[in-house]
This record gives structure tokens, sequence and C-alpha cells, in this order.
């Protein structure tokens, strides 16, 4: 109380709502920056800056007690919109970005599959997200910001592209979207030097598609020599190692095999796929052979492969190993 | 001295050239590496009789000395020998097993069989007789458009459908059991006159019968899971060798048209290989097949 005046102790005008007005501007400025970003996100021609831009993106606390953003988007979509624009800066085009009309979310359709399924990141973190189809809710790939490494996951693909009974992928659509994945990959890998894991998709002749098991019942490869005869294909043994090779073209052949030392602890049985143009993958050979793909299917249990295990850098930096079903 | 001892013992002594004769030509034909001529000396009779179609008279009283080399020897010939084969029966392969020794496979597909040997000195296959038969067997039940084991491999399955309805059928069987001594309880414990008795008695017979033939089928049930992985095995590996004798018998039909041409081929497999000896010998050409 001011005893002369009897009013009550106030503050000065100049210095009223000073806080308030902090805040707002702070909120203004906050929006002014989310709108640069999105700017730069929507009309860079740099892999680098989209990649950082997106994050800024993803980093902004829009909004705050004075000034409301009510229609915002979320980190699953700054995901896809970094992936989509990475296609688009290098002149990738055979998808289709989509946003819901009544409310801030994006989707993506991509050529093969058409509109029959839609694509979109799932469980996102500012640090990485699964890339998902969402009727099936299989998790394709996990991109990953933090460690910059992209993992292909073999155990939701083949169960996306051969076994889901609702969305029925024919071997030529399966092709086509496995391509752009792999496109995706192959810019990530090329401008933002990400680490790819292509898993069941790699197409390196040399690379060893190493399955969970050590020991194998010796009906597996009867099983398959009996399928393969049907399928008038000749089913040989390897050269060096143990285990099987079919050549199914004149371009690809198939190794199903045990190393030589098989005796060294980890030495699990692998597949090989080896072609003249280094194009194929395990999965193209699944795809494109059913009768592979039965005899894979039917003992799935033995013949998976490994799953990747995708590193994930979590908020306090520590790493930590998602788990994965096996 | 000498002298005297050729003059003393002529017989012994023209003996004892013969044989140095033998060794001495011998040895040249494998220094020069005259096959044809190794073959020859080795069985004279044979080699006249069959590949010169003359009456032979044998020298087996000389080969007897190197009997010992044997394995030498075959390693030696079995050079050219299976080059030519690898032509003449291409779906043939051969394992030195031993000095000499070699192990004929049967194609080059998985779990091929081991079919025999190759006998190098006497230019012949000796076929392992088990696994002869089976193809054999299952040629001539290609004619009927069936294969080997395609009998037994309809009984397994046969045998599966019938676990797999038992397996299947347990429900079902749980609840006619509980109905059949449900009603078994109430024929027991129903009274009636003096002459239905031998009746009701018939009934009750008639439904203890039914519930025992649904007892002994629970028990057939509980080892048809065990039952049906074994026979699972066994279609398994008929299946397989059903596979491995088609392939066998496409091979051959590939090679020889028909599998009597490549019986044939087989029996005069000695003197159609001396006849190529001779005809690369003439033109001059050793080692065409090297």
């Amino acid at each position: 109380m001011n005893n002369q005046t009897n009013l009550p102790t106030g503050i000065l005008p100049s210095q009223s709502l000073v806080d308030y007005n902090a805040e707002i501007t702070q909120a203004l400025q906050t929006g002014f920056e989310f709108t640069e970003l999105l700017n730069k996100t929507l009309q860079t021609s740099s892999a680098n800056e989209l990649l950082s831009s997106i994050q800024g993106l993803m980093q902004l606390n829009l909004g705050s007690n004075q000034v409301q953003f009510p229609h915002q988007y979320s980190t699953a979509d700054w995901f896809l919109l970094f992936a989509t624009r990475l296609l688009e800066i290098n002149g990738v085009d055979d998808f289709s970005l989509a946003s819901a009309p009544d409310h801030e979310e994006l989707g993506v359709f991509l050529a093969g599959t058409g509109t029959k399924v839609r694509y979109q990141f799932s469980e996102a973190t500012v640090n990485g997200a699964y890339f998902t189809e969402i009727e099936s809710d299989k998790q394709l790939f996990y991109l990953d910001f933090a460690a910059h490494k992209l993992t292909f996951n073999s155990q939701d693909i083949i169960d996306f592209f051969m076994v889901q009974p609702v969305t029925k992928i024919l071997p030529a659509e399966s092709d086509q979207v496995i391509t752009i994945l792999l496109n995706f990959a192959n810019v990530l890998a090329k401008t933002l030097d990400f680490e790819i894991d292509y898993s069941i998709l790699e197409t390196n002749n040399d690379y060893e598609y190493e399955t969970v098991s050590f020991d194998l019942p010796s009906q597996i490869l009867d099983k398959l020599f009996i399928a393969s005869a049907t399928a008038n294909v000749l089913m040989q043994p390897v050269e060096s190692g143990f285990g099987a090779r079919l050549v199914l073209t004149d371009e690809l052949e198939v190794r199903f095999l045990q190393n030589d030392n098989y005796q060294q602890i980890n030495s699990n049985w692998h597949f090989e796929v080896i072609d003249a143009q280094g194009k194929a993958s395990l999965l193209n050979v699944l795809v494109n052979f059913p009768f592979i793909q039965r005899w894979y299917l039917e003992n799935r249990s033995i013949l998976e492969i490994q799953p990747a295990q995708p590193t994930i850098v979590d908020d306090v930096k520590v790493e930590v190993l998602q788990p994965r079903s096996i | 001295m000498i002298e005297n001892a050729k003059t003393t013992n002529p017989e012994l002594i023209g003996k004892l050239d013969e044989k140095l004769g033998y060794l001495s030509d011998l040895r040249q034909a494998i220094l020069v590496q005259d096959d044809r001529l190794v073959f020859e000396l080795l069985a004279r009779k044979k080699y006249q009789q069959q590949v010169l179609q003359q009456p032979g008279k044998s020298n087996d009283d000389l080969a007897e000395m190197v009997v010992n080399l044997k394995p030498q020897l075959s390693h030696l010939l079995a050079n050219k020998l299976i080059a030519y084969l690898s032509v003449a029966f291409p779906f043939f392969y051969y394992k030195e097993i031993d000095e000499g020794v070699y192990q004929i496979y049967f194609g080059n597909w998985w779990d091929r069989r081991s079919f025999g040997y190759l006998d190098v000195l006497d230019v012949k296959f000796i076929f392992d007789k088990t696994e002869y038969q089976k193809l054999t067997d299952s040629v001539a039940l290609a004619k009927e458009n069936k294969r080997l084991n395609t009998e037994k491999i309809t009984t397994l399955t046969k045998n599966n459908e019938h676990l797999q309805e038992l397996v299947d059928g347990q429900s079902q069987r749980d609840m006619q059991k509980g109905s059949l001594r449900a009603q078994i309880d109430e024929v027991t414990n129903t009274r009636q006159g003096l002459f239905a008795n031998t009746k009701l008695k018939e009934q009750r017979d008639e439904l203890v019968a039914q519930l025992e033939e649904l007892q002994i089928q629970d028990e057939e049930a509980k080892n048809a899971r065990t039952q049906i992985i074994e026979n699972n095995d066994q279609i398994l590996f008929y299946s397989k060798e059903d596979t491995i004798l088609s392939y066998e018998y496409k091979s051959i039909v590939e090679k020889f048209g028909d599998f009597d041409a490549f019986e044939t081929a087989v029996d005069k497999l000695y003197t159609s290989y001396l006849a190529t000896l001779i005809a690369t010998e003439e033109k001059g050409a050793f080692g065409d097949y090297e």
C-alpha cells in the first residue's frame, strides 16, 4: 500500500506487458523461422540443405500460450516430406504424395502398388522413423537420422510382398516398389553419405544373406531339390563349402550353403545370389521364382534372413538395440 | 659260360626272353603313351577276339607278371579312358578313391547316386546291382507313366489322410462318447417289463460296442502326429529317389534315345573304346582326349 495515495503498488506502464510481448514475439519469431525452414525445404535443390531444414522443422516448438498454430504436421510427416523431396530433387517421380483433405497428414502412393496401399513413416522421433505400409503395418525400413543410416527390414518386407493375403501384390508390382525404395536408399547414400543396410535387397554378388540357422535338417535341401525338379531347374551341390546351387536362368544363379569353415562358431547357412548384371537380390529371386518362395515360406523359421537390427540413438545419446521379433 | 647255358637250357632261356620281351614291349608302350598296345598286352586273347575278331591266343601267363602293378596301370590308362567316357557317357562322373580305383557317380545333381566302379583295365562299368536294378525298374515303369515309388507314396499319403481325419475328428468323437455314455446309463437304469429285458440288453451291448470302437480310434489318434511326421519323411525320401531316377533316365534318353541303346553301348564299351584308340592312332594323333 502506498500510504500517500492509498494506491496499491503498481508497475510502471512502460514496463508492463513486457513478458507478454516477449512471449508473443518469441512465438512469432519461431513462426517466421518455421516458414523460412519450410520454404527452404520446399525449394532447395541441395540434399544437405533439405536434411538440415527438415531437422530444423522437427526441432522447432511452434506456438505458446499466446500464439497458437492449431494446424501442425507431425514428425512422421516431416520424414515423408524429406523422403519425397529428396526423390524429387534427384528426378525420381514414380510416387505420388497425398495430403489428407481435412487435417494435416501426408501419405505416399508408390508406382507398382498404385492406390492399393499407402505408405507413411511411423513411430517417428527426431532421431528416426519406420517407413511403414499403413494397412498391414509392415515396416519396410528404418530411417535413422541420428546414425545416418537406413536399414531395410527383411522380415517385414517378405511379409508385405509375399505373405499377406489381403493386398496380394504381383511380382511385377513388387519389383516396381522395390526399385523406388532402392532408388531412395541409393540417393541417400550418394548425396548424404548415409550408410545403407540392404539386407534381403542387397544386389552385390558377393553378399551373403545370412539365415538364423546353424544346423539344418537335411530334408530342407531335399525338399528344394524335389521342388526344383518340378520347376525344371537342376539343383546341384556347390563346388566349395556344403550346400546347393540352382541355375535359374542363363544369367541368374542362387546358392544356399554353409561355408567350408562351418566348424567355426557363427557360420550360419546363407544364401548367395549371383547374376551377370549384379542387379538381382534375394528378394527378386523369391518374388520371381514361386517354387523357391513356397519352399522359403514353408520353412521360414529355419530360412529366415537374420533380422537387421537398426541401431537407434535415443535422446540421451545412449545406443540401444531396438528389440525386433525373430 | 653264357653260351653254354643257352645251349643247355634253350627252352628256359626262350621263356625268359619272352618275358623280357613282354616287359620291354609294355615299357615301350607306356613310354610312347600307346594305350591301345598296353590294353592288348594286358589281355591279348580278349583283344584279338573282340577287336580283331580273330581266334585269340592267351598271354595271361605273361600278363600275370604285372598283376601287382594294376593300380598304377589303371591310374595311367584312366586318363584317356575317362576323357573318352565324358563324351560317350556324359552323365557319369568318376572319383579316384584309391590309386587306380574309380567310383562312378551318376549325374551332377543334388545327392546323385554312387553307381558302382569303373574297371579301367577291363574297360568296363561295374554297376552297383541294387542301384542299377532301381534304374531298370523305373525305366520299365516309365512306360506306364509311373515312377518307382508311386505306389508307396500313394499308400503313405492315404495313410496320412486317414490319420489326419482321426486327429481332426477328436472333438466329434468326444461328443459322441458323451452321448453314448448317457444312453448306456439310461438303458441300464430303465426298468422295464420282463420281455423287454433281452431287447434292452442287446441295445446296451450295441451302445457299448460303439463306444469301444470310438476308444480304439482315440488310441490311434494319439500316435497319429508322430506317424504323420514319419510318413512325411518317408514320402520325401521316395520322392527324392524318384526325382533322381527321372534325372538319370532323362540323361540316358538325351544321349542314347532309349534305354536299350544305352545298355548296348555299355556292353560294347571295350570294343568301341579300342576302336577309337586304333582310329586315333591311324590318324597319327595321340591325345585327342587329353
